[in-house]
């Protein structure tokens, strides 16, 4: 019986402790809480800083100098060192070397997909090599020591190489319909083969016109005065080496006035064409053309676009040297007329106003 | 008389103002700032004798022909438009279409982003090794050729599902204007061009040296690529797969 009592005490006594234990103040209640959301509020600060979002596999490479110009001697070599950096993820490179030719009249290239000419590439790096894939961490950069080599006898002709490097396709995800995308990164190399240094430069223009906004017979160029006057000039390159040309477009007008506008020397590869630009022009905004001449001017390459208040007979010339080995210089010219359309619509608007108004008046 | 003449003053006022161009000097800029060449040199020119041939360039660093016996190497603002990287930029690379549905289209982007600095632009192609086809190559989902036609050359419009193929569309994205023209539109597509038909790699962006656009940021040119696939109910079913390569490269 007294150990059933005692038993029962020490029952009563341990359900007294752990309702003491269970009642905690209010006090004590709060603070845990807030412990609580402190806790979980530093959880997802720090989740928010240094989780790093998840991006898609990415390509991002650069490649250094973007183009090269050489003139070499038939049994000669050259190094040229150029520099591969990786900004996106890891990846699996080769480095190639195709010929390319002009595509079309604005400096855009087809490249070739078959090696050929008589150039020898080959990379000087003692571990790599083209043609064979190597890897490239991310943040990385690797220098690629391209030698080129021209061997005796080869033709005194230019030769134009892009130097690129490509990314090895992931593996597709199995089971799921998909597309790999597959990087290329190059660098232009116009490669001059030449055993004298003399250059055989051909050059001629080949076509050097403003785009009208109206035509009368095949000459008569006529602008609005208002209008902007676009110009093209296009030289052709019938050599066997490339030529950066020099020169300027020179805008006379009836009253002797005159303005002189610079080309810019870019190359012109031997046989082809391409539209050259001179500077300082004025500018359209392709993205919201106002009419539908802005629109065709946008489609067009342009050389040169002139912006003013045209009124009468202007003449444009171009004088074009075709380089340093070019002795002479090319002359070609245009013209156009400039007439207030605009302006003599606005005034016959105006007059037949005023005099429906004055009648009206007179009528009052 | 006298009210005529007044009113033919008012009125001819009225319309000059109306009339009045905002007036823009020529120059030599963009929205930000543009000079064609990446450095201003302060003077030189070539010269040359009966025996040899200089090239000088006065206020710019490291620009000069390097030559040693039989070669000439050629750097600096008369040869080179910069010394500064070009790089290239692809978003995502594994393009999943996920399960396809009959008649449904599927949709991916990929965006493409292009940094140079030098004055004679860039280009970017695309071409498709080959049709999407199964790992034996006994079938393929076939290119598009839109609802009324396109080529790999020429966009053409492709809403509806039951035509089916696959394609691609472009799209600018911060501006520029460097995507093909035919790409009026996110309806406009095109099929991709294919390498192992013997077709050639078609120019997806590019910026020409053109001077009618003043939207010549060099850096950070962007654009956006959706592929689009819609395969027909008759369909083998079966993983398709293909490569797209882009090749970025400056203009010469």
């Amino acid at each position: 019986m007294s150990d059933l009592l005692q038993y029962q005490n020490i029952n009563t006594i341990s359900k007294q402790q752990m309702t003491k234990n269970k009642q905690i103040p209010n006090s004590k209640k709060k603070s845990s809480i807030w412990s609580l959301i402190i806790a979980y509020g530093l959880f997802l600060v720090s989740y928010l800083l240094f989780i790093s979002p998840v991006f898609a596999q990415q390509i991002n490479l650069s490649i250094s100098p973007p183009h090269l110009e050489v003139v070499i001697k038939p049994g000669k070599s050259i190094l040229v060192a150029y520099t591969v950096q990786n900004l996106g993820d890891p990846v699996v490179i080769i480095p190639k070397v195709l010929p390319f030719v002009p595509k079309d009249n604005q400096g855009n290239i087809t490249i070739q997909e078959d090696f050929e000419g008589p150039i020898r590439f080959a990379l000087d790096n003692a571990d790599l090599q083209l043609d064979k894939p190597f890897f490239l961490k991310s943040q990385a950069a690797q220098q690629l020591l391209l030698r080129m080599r021209i061997p005796d006898g080869a033709p005194e002709w230019d030769y134009y190489y892009t130097f690129f490097v490509e990314t090895q396709p992931f593996p597709g995800t199995e089971g799921v319909t998909s597309s790999q995308a597959q990087a290329r990164i190059g660098s232009n190399i116009l490669a001059t083969v030449t055993q004298t240094g003399v250059f055989n430069v051909k050059g001629r223009v080949a076509f050097f016109d403003v785009i009208p906004r109206f035509k009368l017979g095949k000459n008569i160029n006529i602008f609005d005065s208002s209008d902007q006057i676009p110009i093209v000039l296009i030289l052709e390159n019938n050599g066997k080496n490339l030529f950066k040309p020099e020169g300027n477009i020179v805008l006379s007008g009836i009253f002797g006035e005159k303005a002189k506008y610079d080309i810019l020397p870019q190359n012109i590869l031997a046989g082809s064409q391409r539209v050259v630009l001179a500077s300082p022009s004025a500018q359209l905004n392709c993205d919201l053309p106002k009419n539908n001449q802005e629109v065709k001017l946008c489609q067009n390459p342009l050389s040169l676009l002139l912006s003013g208040f045209f009124a009468g007979r202007y003449t444009l010339s171009a004088e074009i040297n075709f380089g340093d080995n070019s002795p002479t210089n090319f002359f070609a010219s245009t013209s156009f007329i400039g007439l207030p359309f605009k302006f003599l619509l606005g005034l016959l608007v105006v007059i037949i106003a005023a005099v429906i108004l004055v009648r009206r008046l007179q009528k009052d | 008389m006298k009210n005529f003449v007044f009113c033919f003053i008012v009125l001819l006022f009225a319309f000059c103002f109306l009339h009045l161009n905002k007036a823009i000097a020529d120059n030599l800029s963009g929205p930000n700032y543009k000079i064609q060449f990446s450095n201003i040199s302060s003077g030189g020119a070539p010269a040359s004798s009966s025996n040899y041939n200089i090239y000088t360039s006065l206020g710019q660093s490291a620009a000069q022909q390097f030559s040693s016996t039989g070669y000439l190497l050629r750097a600096g603002i008369k040869y080179l438009y910069s010394i500064a990287p070009f790089s290239f930029s692809l978003s995502a690379t594994n393009i999943n279409f996920g399960t396809l549905i009959p008649n449904s289209f599927s949709n991916q982007t990929t965006d493409l982003t292009v940094s140079f600095s030098s004055a004679q632009g860039y280009q970017v192609t695309a071409m498709e090794k080959d049709k999407l086809k199964t790992l034996d190559g006994a079938n393929n989902i076939p290119d598009t050729s839109c609802d009324s036609g396109c080529l790999i050359s020429s966009a053409g419009t492709w809403s509806l599902a039951t035509n089916n193929g696959f394609g691609y569309n472009m799209g600018n994205l911060n501006g520029n204007s460097d995507v093909p023209a035919d790409f009026s539109s996110s309806s406009k597509f095109r099929p991709f061009a294919n390498l192992a038909s013997g077709d050639s790699a078609q120019i997806v962006m590019s910026a020409s040296p053109n001077i009618s656009s003043n939207k010549y940021h060099n850096s950070n040119r962007k654009s956006r690529l959706t592929f689009q696939i819609s395969v027909s109910t008759t369909q083998a079913a079966g993983t398709y797969q293909t490569v797209v390569r882009f090749t970025a490269i400056p203009k010469y």
